[in-house]
């Protein structure tokens, strides 16, 4: 065999491929000890998660407002603000990567607070461009009874083909 | 387009997203197909979609521990066991999916979850378990998935030397899925292996001529042209080689390969000059890999075979020169390895873009270590390292964040336990159970005089004011009138003080009966207030209490996680320090396989200059 063809071969056998991440040698004591310490992380990560809402918003008082979107064709949203009995209480200005991830069909914790029992005006602006890439502005007004239960509120964009218009929805999640 | 290494086909493919390939499934950003029931989950794929693992897994798993996945339990398993397996938690994420297949689950969960072990057993390297996975397999999953399981049973085939079931297997993915491409190279790879070379010749073929601009496939395409053209070659077709050589990009990391190929293909076609133009072109790239080495090595055969010996010892001259100097080049770069510290100075794009690599030349250190050592650098053993590196490097970051929130935590828990203490005389005044007891009595007495009046039908307790003040007037008429009667007669002033007594009695009396339920009503609502009172006492009490042993609690919690951040922190500084040996130890031993190469390469052309000068010092004696 030539020096070329043997280069062939050796070359041939050096390029065989797989999509997927050919497993290293996952006995090694230090995968070993990467995936213990990664094991723990993530139990570590959700006790302080849940340890953190507990000091801050305790379950009576809970408040959160989520935001999500369906294919976002009619409506490109740039902003959105949240006002609580007319104070406002956030803003996002949301990037590309956001935008995608709605998209797709992510859901977004837009706000977690706390809120006293009884009536609330809840208003949400919804700032960005709409069909034909005009400027679009649009506020929603929700009335909420907040009782001694965690609170979840969605914020639903959803394209209408049939107005070519975006619509905005409220959820009460139970 | 976002990084090949942060969106991994395996999970893409869990989430039964109807795409294929890496950097294509993220430039296409398809919609996710299952429809969000619970909010952790949708809030999940929000991080997961931004390439938040940790930040998915932590929702998922915050979201479990709070009961909040009640409507898409065995979804969210499916999507925690990928991000497991993303995550490098290979375990994990088998036992996730094996709790999945103890619950009750719809025909078609079922066949997800089989898939996705299969897929685990599979990069795991364990191919019987995966293959047993695929086995159970009885109904056709989503597109994307069908595609990626045709892929996995064609591979499994492969590895167990049954070509024909391996062709078939791969038949059945679509020519427009990302798959297929993987699947025909290594079929096309291994038939040539087989000694079928026509076959995996045109198979590869037929993958170099797929549309596509996906970077990936790109550089597939790239591998598939240079092996075509280096079996065209050895099979005496340097024609056919140089059509398929010349299909490779200029800024290919297969380019110097390529190269070196095209010079020895004129070479085979009789065509000196031209080879020399490519070698010497390569030469004059300057890239520090073996190909470019090996072109000064052919450059001085090529002279030698054009006749031309004084330059072929040159050439050959050059060459040691030059060896000697990579080599010297070499030792300095491993001498350099530790202190450049790779795993924090590479980029993050994988493939080594042309625009990256522009961007290193500020660091000619660097930039010198990384070019030389591009191939092993884009390498699956070195890039899953640097991934392992990065992240431990995030969860130090996790940590560090959590460690400086733990004082705000112990302050805001401070703060709410000296709201509560300062409100504590208030909470003790009510909670005055003395006074309590005092209302009680109070109510006992009030009970008894009810019982009284009742059974001694005194009408005249139940007077109102006004009434009561008549009796009073009426009273003191009466004391009048006994003290006058002694001076003079006040028979008349009796009659009229008897007339009014008896009407106000009769008033009162007739009245009783309603007056007295009124009475025993205000009675009950007494006894009423009296119990909820004591009840609102005992709540209260009880809720300070609970309250008070909620802040111990949280105390003991916020204490329990601040010293196991610190002992994480401890393990995680040294597993930091052992992934930056690992990292350096494989730059090292790339570099030097590479200097072992170059001491041959050295070694043959000394040879071949001992030889000419040999040659040369005999003709010039010969000569008279």
């Amino acid at each position: 065999m030539s020096q070329f063809i043997r280069f062939a071969v050796i070359l041939c056998l050096s390029l065989l491929i797989s999509p997927f991440a050919s497993a290293q040698d996952a006995a090694t004591a230090l995968q070993q000890s990467i995936q213990d310490l990664k094991n723990d992380v993530l139990k570590l990560n959700k006790n302080l998660f849940i340890l953190e809402e507990d000091l801050l918003f305790p379950a009576n008082t809970q408040f959160s407002v989520f935001l999500s979107m369906d294919s976002g064709k009619l409506f490109t949203l740039d902003s959105v603000q949240l006002k609580i009995d007319e104070k406002v209480i956030a803003s996002h200005l949301y990037t590309e990567r956001e935008l995608e991830a709605l998209k797709r069909g992510g859901v977004q914790r837009l706000y977690i607070g706390n809120l006293a029992s009884g009536k609330h005006e809840i208003i949400a602006i919804f700032s960005g461009k709409g069909p034909n890439k005009r400027d679009y502005r649009r506020g929603e007004n929700i009335q909420i009874e907040k009782g001694s239960d965690p609170q979840f509120i969605e914020l639903q964009i959803i394209d209408d083909p049939t107005k070519e218009q975006p619509i905005f929805k409220t959820r009460v999640w139970e | 387009m976002m990084p090949v290494s942060t969106c991994h086909p395996f999970l893409i493919s869990t989430l039964g997203l109807l795409l294929s390939l890496p950097l294509t499934l993220c430039a296409q950003q398809e919609r996710h197909e299952t429809r969000v029931q619970d909010l952790a989950y949708g809030t999940s794929l929000f991080h997961l979609f931004q390439q938040k693992k940790l930040a998915a897994i932590t929702e998922l798993t915050v979201a479990d521990e709070k009961g909040m996945l009640k409507n898409q339990r065995a979804d969210a398993d499916l999507l925690l066991g990928s991000l497991y397996f993303e995550y490098g938690l290979p375990k994990q994420t088998a036992d996730i999916f094996n709790q999945l297949l103890e619950h009750e689950l719809s025909t078609e969960t079922r066949h997800k979850v089989w898939f996705n072990l299969a897929r685990v057993e599979f990069e795991q390297e364990n191919f019987d378990q995966a293959e047993e996975y695929l086995s159970r397999l009885k109904q056709p999953l989503s597109a994307a998935q069908e595609s990626q399981r045709h892929y996995i049973q064609s591979s499994l085939q492969l590895n167990n030397g049954q070509l024909a079931d391996a062709i078939q297997s791969a038949s059945a993915i679509k020519p427009d899925d990302s798959w297929y491409a993987y699947a025909q190279y290594n079929l096309g790879i291994a038939q040539i292996a087989a000694g079928d070379s026509a076959s995996g010749l045109n198979r590869l073929k037929a993958l170099a001529e797929l549309k596509t601009r996906d970077k990936e496939l790109l550089a597939l395409q790239d591998a598939a042209n240079l092996v075509v053209g280096l079996i065209a070659m050895s099979q005496n077709n340097p024609d056919d080689g140089l059509a398929q050589l010349r299909k490779i990009s200029i800024k290919s990391p297969l380019t110097s390969k390529a190269l070196l190929a095209t010079g020895t293909a004129w070479s085979r076609k009789n065509e000196p000059k031209k080879a020399l133009a490519y070698w010497q072109l390569l030469i004059k790239r300057g890239q520090p890999d073996r190909a470019t080495l090996e072109a000064s090595l052919v450059t001085a055969d090529a002279y030698e075979q054009l006749g031309n010996k004084a330059l072929a010892a040159q050439a050959y001259d050059l060459a040691v020169k030059l060896y000697e100097q990579q080599s010297l080049q070499l030792d300095q770069i491993i001498d350099s390895i530790p202190a450049l510290e790779l795993y924090n100075s590479l980029p993050d794009d994988r493939l080594f873009s042309e625009a990256t690599i522009g961007s290193l030349k500020n660091n000619p250190a660097l930039f010198k270590t990384l070019t030389t050592l591009q191939q092993t650098i884009t390498g699956q053993p070195f890039q899953q390292a640097l991934q392992q590196y990065r992240e431990l490097l995030e969860i130090a970051d996790t940590m560090a964040t959590w460690e400086g929130s733990l004082p705000a935590f112990e302050l805001m828990l401070r703060e709410r336990r000296q709201s509560f203490t300062s409100k504590q005389p208030l909470v003790e005044k009510a909670l005055d159970l003395q006074q309590l007891d005092q209302y009680q009595h109070q109510r006992q007495a009030l009970a008894a005089e009810v019982n009284r009046i009742e059974q001694q039908q005194d009408f005249l307790a139940l007077a109102n004011a006004t009434e009561t003040d008549y009796l009073q007037q009426l009273d003191e008429v009466k004391s009048l009138l006994e003290r006058l009667q002694q001076k003079r007669d006040v028979t008349q002033e009796r009659e009229k003080y008897r007339l009014l007594f008896g009407l106000l009695y009769w008033d009162i009396s007739t009245d009783f009966a309603p007056r007295f339920w009124k009475l025993k009503q205000q009675l009950l609502q007494l006894d009423s207030a009296l119990q909820q009172a004591t009840a609102s006492t005992l709540s209260v009490q009880q809720a300070s209490s609970r309250y008070e042993q909620r802040l111990d609690a949280l105390n003991q919690r916020i204490l329990q996680q601040e010293s196991e951040i610190k002992r994480l922190q401890s393990s995680l500084s040294e597993l930091i320090l052992r992934q930056q040996q690992v990292i350096n130890q494989l730059a090292i031993q790339a570099l030097q396989q590479r200097k072992k190469n170059i001491s041959q390469l050295q070694l043959s052309a000394r040879y071949s200059l001992a030889r000419l000068y040999d040659e040369l010092s005999t003709q010039s004696k010969k000569k008279p």
